[in-house]
């Protein structure tokens, strides 16, 4: 009795905070006015991010107010009867504005065609414009989403010049191991639980020069999008995040950019398709951009005998009806090719890179829905020979194509329902051959199938809940079939004149495919398996809570705490049999959790945002090593920074000039003591005796990842300005970015040597580091002409 | 590969990065290395060697003297003694004469004792004491015996015409994890006597050759042999040995089928930039090291054609 007792009070309590937040939301939803339209430009192409607000056109009170969607489409609920007026603006257009009667339950259909401006006005903003932070915080049940618009890429300071992968570093949540990698974990994921998408389509390697530069030109990028978790169900195929970077077609008017850095230079052209064309093709307006880039080490010094190079294009077309058609397509390449010297006498030639290309046709419904048809392929390969020795290879090859149809509609107000279905084939062939003998070599084809039902129910202004489900197979060759169903469940509770908001959202998570590149290494490109009978998928349960709150007309605030179950993650298997095929890999668990601190200011000539994260994060294998004695081993992998800050700014001057900075502060990585070095020999089976191993002294090692480095902060910096009217339409924008700026030596990693061979003198036993970027300047120009 | 990895990150890294200050530690733990390999080669007695040393570095790194070892096969259990010679029975002479630049031969040679009678297929225990410091145990099966196809097993040695490629096969060996296959190749500085001398192909030039898995059971002589030594020898010797052998040359081969810990001590493990690291089978608080084991078929080539009708050619 007294144990009961003991309880009764905080469940009490509890139970009261809960029933008053229900009893405090309006469930009913009154019968008032309702007005929903779509917005378009001249050429008859959505326009998304445009405001579209209500005003009681008696007392000029803003009464309501949203912004456009993807598809240009605005819905405005709960409006009072009566003469209102309904004004609609986007940057670079003319304002609409209509005053009409609404009934008290009317609902009206308005689709609008804004005109563009003719004169672009220095300094004009639109008032009331919605950023995304505030579009996330007010339409996102329980996704935690950042998007950073191009003009924001480019003012975060990036490796050479600016880098959209890059900027997903400075979101919270997120942790970079090393300057060097592109790669990047999220929420104690693993790097290859990140899903990549340009325009939709995978991307499975994105980073040229193994992890210094991500293949996406900044030029094309319209938007980069990081969702890092509570996602709904229409998400699936990686557990931890998406990285969305969407191109920009631009906006049809015949454009030239240009940019010269000291890595490489890139190009871009964008317009329009001619008015015949589009008259053959039944389209009332099809833009479309171009983009190239190219190295010049290779052309500089014979001496680095290496390239990248990558194309890009885009193509969105509009028809009458307001059907969006799209094409994206991307090649790029990584080229070493050595030819043999005098000290090196073995030619190689290396190759990496991505293709892929990717069309969908959306056709938006009445009242708001949509239904969305996409196709995509993708494919990353690999391919390391020696030409004198055409038995020696090693190849990786993955590639996916992609079918999906998605349809949305909004069957009553307040309600949008999505379903969608999706089919997949993918395939895959990694080979590692020389020497007469076949090292490793896995591969083969996997189909796949999701099919999702989601809903987002708003019952009124205070709640948004989205329950969802998604199923998952997947089949390969010789495999049983993997089922797996995914419930997902999110709800957002709007309080304080929906200024505040609690959130929080859980689910299942699963993953068919892996990266079984060793993430110790801070450069790497990623070798891809998929599950199969050999390997598992990784299912993982997430749950995350939140507040939000947003302050003033350009503060928002976001505390979120997460816990994430990870099953079967796999890990190469460095003492695997060769006669068992099925141990190439060990199977292990994880787990992480932690909390993300977000505060942005999102408007004002000073913008920018800080990040506090706090993360523990653990896996658990089989130890390999361990002679069998040992099962298990737990430990932080790589990437478990306990706490990482980033500090993210940016000024405008009044004189076209823009101050960028970054500082980042990250607690001491993970890292796995050596305790000791010994000589190695190999063994000679035709002498019976060893002889010394010329790859080097072999590392006694201390336990998995039980040291930490020191401490890591950096402080980034990029000034651009921009100067107008050259040769009288263009526009030069010099840039200066220096990285490190007060040239911290973080380190990168230690190691131990023992460099006296006869003496037993302990001051040489040493341990170095390697840090790395030191302070590095560097600078360039952008060109942009109409 | 990962050899290759890595000096391709370190290369990338000198030209961004930078390297630190060193920082002198203590004196790392007294930790012993021990090396033990057990050979089976036809009917000649088993042969046992084990090279104990020390990390570098450490305080008592040098020769480890008076250990106890035993090998246990059965009921029977034998032991390895020092070795008289020194170390000469397990790190070859031309290691000794380099001392000092081979800091690791600052250790101590064992040898079997006593005859110990081991099958292929049998299991062998080892035990090492070290002082009453500390004990490394752990256990080998011997491989499965095998025998060649080509050179046939009767072939002590055999002829090979010149610039001919040798299709060596042997039968599978149950529980092998790979095949070794070693050549000691002689008398090539006499045919690339044109080369500079610091060019010259090493005398003998010492081939390995890997065949990975129990039926990987053919490679072919001398291309497939010698993957990981052609970054070292001019472009001329190993274009040549694509092709086959010169003429005037001779070749000792080993074939080796080798046990789990063999291949798990020999290849590289997970990335650590101080080192290589590997997967040892000897367990122990006090130190780590392997236990190995193989059984070893051994014939002789012969590229002369002057030997033409008095030595039996090899493909017969």
């Amino acid at each position: 009795m007294i144990e009961k007792n003991r309880y009764v009070k905080p469940i009490k309590f509890v139970a009261l905070v809960f029933l008053s937040t229900l009893a405090a939301s309006d469930i009913v939803v009154a019968q008032t006015g309702h007005l929903m339209g779509r917005v378009r430009d001249e050429q008859g192409a959505t326009l998304d991010g445009a405001l579209a607000r209500v005003v009681n056109a008696n007392t000029d009170v803003i009464v309501a107010l949203t912004t456009t969607d993807d598809l240009g489409f605005f819905e405005l609920e709960d409006l009072p009867g009566g003469l209102i007026r309904l004004e609609v603006q986007r940057l670079g257009f003319m304002a609409y504005i209509q005053e009409f009667q609404l009934g008290d339950t009317e609902t009206r259909i308005i689709d609008i065609e804004l005109q563009i401006q003719a004169l672009e006005i220095e300094g004009l903003t639109v008032e009331g414009t919605r950023e995304p932070a505030e579009i996330a915080f007010e339409e996102e049940a329980g996704l935690t989403v950042r998007a950073i618009e191009a003009a924001d890429i480019k003012t975060i300071p990036g490796f050479i010049e600016p880098d959209p992968i890059r900027v997903a570093e400075v979101l919270p949540g997120v942790v970079s191991t090393s300057d060097f990698s592109a790669s990047f974990n999220v929420r104690g994921g693993s790097a290859d639980q990140n899903l990549i998408l340009l325009d939709g389509i995978p991307i499975f390697n994105p980073a040229h020069l193994g992890g210094l530069v991500s293949v996406f030109n900044s030029d094309m990028v319209r938007r980069a999008e990081l969702s890092a978790g509570g996602f709904p169900a229409e998400y699936g195929g990686r557990v931890s995040s998406v990285l969305s970077i969407e191109s920009d077609p631009g906006n049809g008017q015949l454009e030239a950019q240009g940019a010269v850095s000291l890595l490489m230079s890139r190009g871009a052209l964008g317009g329009s398709l001619p008015k015949k064309v589009k008259n053959i093709l039944g389209l009332r307006d099809a833009r479309w951009r171009v983009s190239g880039r190219r190295s010049y080490f290779d052309l500089l010094t014979d001496k680095i005998p290496y390239r990248l190079e990558d194309g890009q294009f885009v193509f969105e077309g509009w028809t009458e009806g307001g059907d969006r058609l799209t094409i994206t397509g991307y090649k790029g390449a990584d080229v070493l090719g050595i030819d043999y010297t005098d000290s090196f006498p073995l030619s190689l030639d290396w190759d990496f890179g991505n293709a892929l290309i990717g069309s969908s046709w959306t056709h938006p419904t009445s009242g708001g829905g949509s239904v969305d048809v996409k196709l995509g392929y993708s494919k990353f390969s690999t391919d390391l020979k020696f030409p004198d020795f055409g038995d020696v290879e090693f190849s990786s090859k993955i590639s996916q194509t992609t079918m999906g149809l998605d349809w949305e509609s909004r069957p009553k107000r307040g309600v949008t329902a999505k379903i969608g279905v999706e089919g997949r084939l993918m395939d895959y062939q990694n080979s590692i051959r020389g020497g007469g003998t076949q090292f490793w070599k896995v591969g083969g084809p996997g189909t796949g199938t999701s099919s999702y039902a989601q809903l987002q129910w708003r019952p009124s202004n205070s709640w948004v809940i989205e329950p969802g489900i998604r199923f998952d197979t997947w089949l390969r060759k010789d495999a049983q079939r993997m089922d797996e169903i995914s419930p997902r469940l999110s709800f957002k509770r709007f309080l304080v004149g929906r200024r505040l908001a609690f959130k929080a959202s859980m689910g299942r998570y699963t993953q068919f495919v892996h990266s079984v590149r060793d993430e110790d290494l801070p450069l790497g490109i990623d070798i891809w398996v998929l599950s199969g009978p050999d390997v598992p998928r990784v299912l993982s349960d997430q749950g995350q809570l939140g507040l939000e709150w947003r302050v003033g007309n350009s503060w928002l605030f976001s505390l979120e705490g997460y816990l994430r179950e990870f099953d079967d993650v796999i890990t190469e298997n460095f003492g695997e049999n060769p006669n068992d095929p099925a141990d190439d890999f060990l199977r292990g668990r994880g787990r992480s959790y932690g909390v993300d601190l977000f505060a942005q200011r999102f408007r004002g000539n000073t913008t920018g945002w800080i990040t506090v994260g706090w993360l523990k994060a653990l896996r658990t294998f089989p130890d390999y090593r361990s002679v069998g004695f040992a099962d298990e081993i737990e430990f932080p992998p790589i990437f478990d920074r306990r706490i990482d800050v980033d500090v993210v700014l940016n000024h405008d001057f009044w004189d076209s000039a823009q101050v960028g900075l970054r500082w980042n502060f990250g607690t001491g990585l993970p890292f796995t003591e050596a305790v000791g070095v010994f000589s190695s020999f190999s063994h000679r089976v035709s002498d019976g005796k060893l002889s010394p191993d010329d790859r080097g002294n072999t590392v006694f090692l201390g336990p998995k990842n039980g040291e930490r480095y020191p401490v890591r902060h950096r402080l980034d910096l990029s000034i651009r300005k921009e100067f107008k009217n050259i040769f009288g339409a263009g526009l030069i924008t010099p840039y200066i970015n220096v990285l490190n700026v007060y040239d911290r030596r973080n380190v990168l990693f230690y190691f131990y040597t023992y460099e006296d061979s006869t003496s037993v003198d302990t001051t040489k036993w040493t341990r170095r580091g390697f840090s790395m970027f030191p302070i590095l300047p560097t600078f360039g120009f952008e060109m942009r002409f109409r | 590969m990962r050899y290759l990895t890595r000096w391709f990150i370190l290369g990338i890294f000198s030209l961004t990065g930078c390297e630190m200050d060193s920082v002198s530690l203590v004196s790392p733990e007294s930790l012993l290395i021990a090396e033990v390999y057990i050979a089976k080669d036809g009917s000649n007695p088993l042969e046992a060697t084990a090279y104990l040393h020390r990390v570098l570095g450490s305080k008592d790194y040098g020769p480890v003297l008076g250990a106890d070892i035993t090998l246990t096969s059965g009921d029977r259990s034998v032991p390895l003694v020092e070795d008289s010679a020194g170390t000469s029975t397990c790190i070859p002479e031309w290691v000794q004469r380099e001392t000092s630049a081979i800091s690791g031969s600052l250790g101590t040679c064992y040898r079997l004792g006593e005859l110990l009678s081991v099958q292929p297929g049998q299991a062998i225990q080892v035990s090492i004491k070290d002082g009453g410091v500390g004990e490394l145990f752990g256990q080998t099966t011997l491989p499965g015996d095998f025998v060649m196809k080509t050179p046939r097993s009767s072939q002590k040695f055999c002829r090979l015409q010149r610039d001919q490629i040798l299709e060596l096969s042997w039968s599978e060996s149950q529980d092998a994890w790979a095949y070794i296959v070693e050549a000691n190749i002689w008398d090539l500085d006499g045919v690339f006597n044109y080369l500079p001398e610091e060019d010259l192909p090493p005398q003998p030039l010492h081939l390995l050759g890997l065949a990975i898995s129990s039926d990987d059971t053919k490679m072919r002589f001398p291309a497939e042999v010698g993957l990981f030594d052609r970054y070292g020898l001019h472009r001329d010797v190993f274009l040549q040995l694509q092709e086959g052998l010169p003429e005037s040359t001779t070749a000792d081969i080993s074939v080796a089928a080798v046990d789990r810990n063999f291949v798990n001590w020999a290849r590289a493990g997970k990335f650590h930039p101080s080192g290589q690291i590997r997967t040892p089978s000897l367990q122990g608080k006090s130190g780590t090291g392997v236990v190995g084991s193989y059984v070893r078929k051994n014939f002789k080539v012969l590229a002369d054609s002057t030997l033409q009708g008095l030595v039996s050619s090899c493909s017969t």
